[in-house]
């Protein structure tokens, strides 16, 4: 389909061409892409997990392609945040950062 | 600290040894993804960096890097990291020159400082931060309920504040740019994996097409000579005989094959082993060493040692930094009790500038002069608002035993590891590159030869299979960036599967992983034991429970 317009705009751009006519032919609508920044969750301990499932919530409601958490996702209790990729609406993609060099999950060591 | 025995394959970075061991770093074992990796969605290529503690660009990212945007060279770029762009080092700068040359990098996103800074723009990327530009009401997202779009449109970059209580969509920044953004280029993966002699790795992408095997050699460098290479830098503690021996299996395991082994003549409770000085340098120029480190020497060094003593033995690594003139400028140490195994000890001395963190900003007269010690494993830090860089210039590295009769026997090895990227590995004195690299994918042997750090050898592979196996084993630095590259129409995380067919959206799926154990050993099955599948096209995200 999407060629099939394509080729339309070049032929009409071509015969006005021809006929030593001129004209802009509108591009083509591509949807934006969209997608959300977050970080530093530390163990849902700087951001709480509530806030987080609504942030999925309405970032899918909005048409954002994915959410990109980016790093220090570890840290200070046993929580692990990756569990969010369980029950999220969109995808979700792991930046490591400082903590995920340090020790244990779910510590602050 | 207590070598982990626990799962063959997966390893608790920052244990140390896990590229000893030929294992798989942890955050890579949980999310199921590569070292470093890129995609392409809607025309635009994602890439997901490398960068946290004391791993901040190091030479063979930016090498990865730098021959991933020459191929994309058309292609609008969003990079995304945990640090920020304008931090202060020669690191950060190496990056920041790098990325001038590859204007269709517009985006780079990051965190890390846990508030807002503005929108700066280097060359032609916008930094953009996951708090945004400024507080709402003096609130961060989280406080707040809003959280940071980014839009990418034919011809428009936006950044956005959405506020979830009222559904607004408050526009930040606009910044008017050409873009690659269409609804047909999907699906292009770089995956490129930090590897160790006899490690092992699987493919996370549902079912890769057109796939290359891409090698890049990796640089190792140490400072201590092993117990084949020169027995007479060690010096002895008095009543203690040593000698160089064959390992044994436990040893061999971790890529050893000589130890240094003590024999204690004479003890009383504590018995000085061995210890060895070596040479070192600390940068002291404060915008060379920033937060982001320097390029080569002089940021951080980091002493590890293996010993392997009589069971309740407590073994110690003292660690003491000397300037030129002999005086003791710091010095701490690290201990652990045997438990009749190889016990790992890890200890670190440098520093990082503190004043400013930013490019952007200069020190505020009362913190201009503030340095950062490190000691012990990088973390155990000791601020100094008034204070001077490191100035040592060797490092003296003593093992003792506490608790230790006469009789007893202690076996160990030393390595020193200049800032390299901590992907550490059994290297003797000196500073090597890949070499004898073979790699098995798909049930085929591929030797690569010797590989210069920064250059890459490929082969074509066909099509690989999702979850399939693939292997490493070299010489040298013991270390390569193995890469896969292709096109795939999903993406798996976390507990990967093997797949035996994908036809349009039906997927046969074959057994999961080796990992499976380790999730459950270390826990993680009740929370993520499972595959995360992204329909790159379609944007459907599912996950598959293991259970």
């Amino acid at each position: 389909m999407m060629a099939t317009r394509g080729l339309m705009a070049v032929t009409l751009t071509a015969v006005l061409a021809l006929l030593g006519l001129s004209t802009k032919v509108a591009p083509e609508k591509v949807q934006p892409l969209r997608f959300v920044l977050q970080g530093d969750l530390h163990n849902f301990r700087r951001v709480p997990e509530s806030y987080l499932r609504r942030m999925l919530k309405d970032a899918k409601d909005i048409g954002c392609a994915f959410v990109a958490f980016l790093g220090d996702i570890f840290n200070g209790t046993k929580e692990n945040p990756m569990r969010l990729s369980k029950e999220s609406p969109l995808p979700l993609l792991w930046q490591k950062g400082d903590h995920e060099f340090f020790r244990r999950v779910g510590t602050n060591e | 600290m207590r070598l982990s025995q626990r799962h063959l394959l997966v390893g608790e970075v920052p244990d140390p040894l896990v590229f000893f061991r030929g294992a798989l770093p942890r955050f890579e074992a949980l999310t199921g993804q590569p070292t470093v990796w890129a995609f392409t969605l809607q025309g635009v290529l994602f890439v997901v960096t490398h960068n946290g503690k004391n791993h901040v660009w190091h030479d063979w990212q930016l090498s990865w890097l730098s021959q991933l945007l020459t191929e994309h060279r058309h292609r609008t770029t969003v990079l995304l990291s945990h640090r920020t762009l304008d931090e202060l080092g020669e690191r950060a700068e190496a990056l920041r020159k790098l990325l001038g040359e590859f204007p269709q990098v517009v985006l780079y996103c990051d965190a890390h400082i846990h508030s807002p800074h503005p929108f700066w723009l280097f060359g032609n990327a916008l930094q953009v931060g996951a708090e945004g530009n400024s507080r709402d009401d003096g609130k961060l997202t989280y406080e707040g309920d809003w959280y940071v779009v980014v839009e990418i449109a034919k011809d428009v970059l936006r950044i956005f504040r959405r506020r979830m209580v009222t559904g607004e969509l408050i526009l930040l920044h606009e910044r008017k740019t050409e873009t690659t953004i269409n609804e047909t280029e999907t699906g292009k993966m770089h995956m490129a994996f930090l590897m160790s002699d006899r490690s092992v790795r699987f493919n996370p992408a549902l079912w890769l097409r057109g796939a290359k095997l891409r090698v890049w050699g990796i640089a190792q460098e140490q400072l201590l000579p092993l117990p084949d290479e020169s027995g007479m830098a060690w010096q002895k503690g008095d009543g203690v005989s040593l000698q160089v021996v064959a390992s044994d299996g436990e040893w061999q395991r971790l890529g050893i094959d000589k130890v240094f082994q003590a024999t204690i003549n004479a003890a009383d409770k504590e018995a000085t082993i061995a210890e060895i000085v070596t040479p070192v340098r600390f940068e002291t120029d404060p915008t060379k060493v920033g937060i982001a480190g320097t390029l080569s020497h002089g940021t951080q060094v980091i002493p590890l040692f293996l010993a392997k003593a009589p069971k309740d033995v407590r073994l110690r690594l003292e660690v003491e930094a000397l300037r030129s003139d002999g005086t003791m400028e710091s010095r701490h140490w690290v201990e652990g009790a045997s438990d009749g195994s190889v016990l790992a000890l890890q200890a670190a001395t440098g520093h990082i500038y503190l004043g400013t963190q930013s490019v952007y900003s200069q020190a505020s007269p009362d913190r201009a002069r503030w340095w950062r010690w490190e000691g012990v494993d990088g973390k155990t830090e000791v601020d100094y608002r008034d204070s001077e860089p490191r100035q040592a210039t060797q490092l003296r590295l003593c093992l003792k035993a506490i608790g230790i009769s006469k009789g007893a026997i202690v076996q160990f090895v030393g390595f020193v590891f200049p800032e390299t990227g901590g992907f550490f590995t059994p290297v003797p004195q000196g500073r090597f590159t890949t070499q004898r690299t073979i790699v098995q994918v798909g049930g085929r042997r591929f030797e690569l030869g010797d590989l210069e750090t920064g250059a890459f050898r490929e082969v074509e592979i066909g099509e690989l299979a999702g979850g399939e196996l693939f292997t490493l084993s070299c010489d040298g630095s013991k270390l390569a960036l193995v890469e896969l590259i292709g096109e795939t129409d999903a993406l798996m995380g976390h507990l990967l599967r093997r797949v035996k067919s994908v036809r349009d959206d039906k997927i046969e799926w074959g057994e999961v992983i080796e990992l499976a154990d380790g999730f459950r050993h270390y826990g993680w099955d009740s929370e993520i034991g499972g595959t995360s599948l992204w329909w790159l096209m379609r944007g459907d995200f599912n996950f598959v429970p293991l259970r």
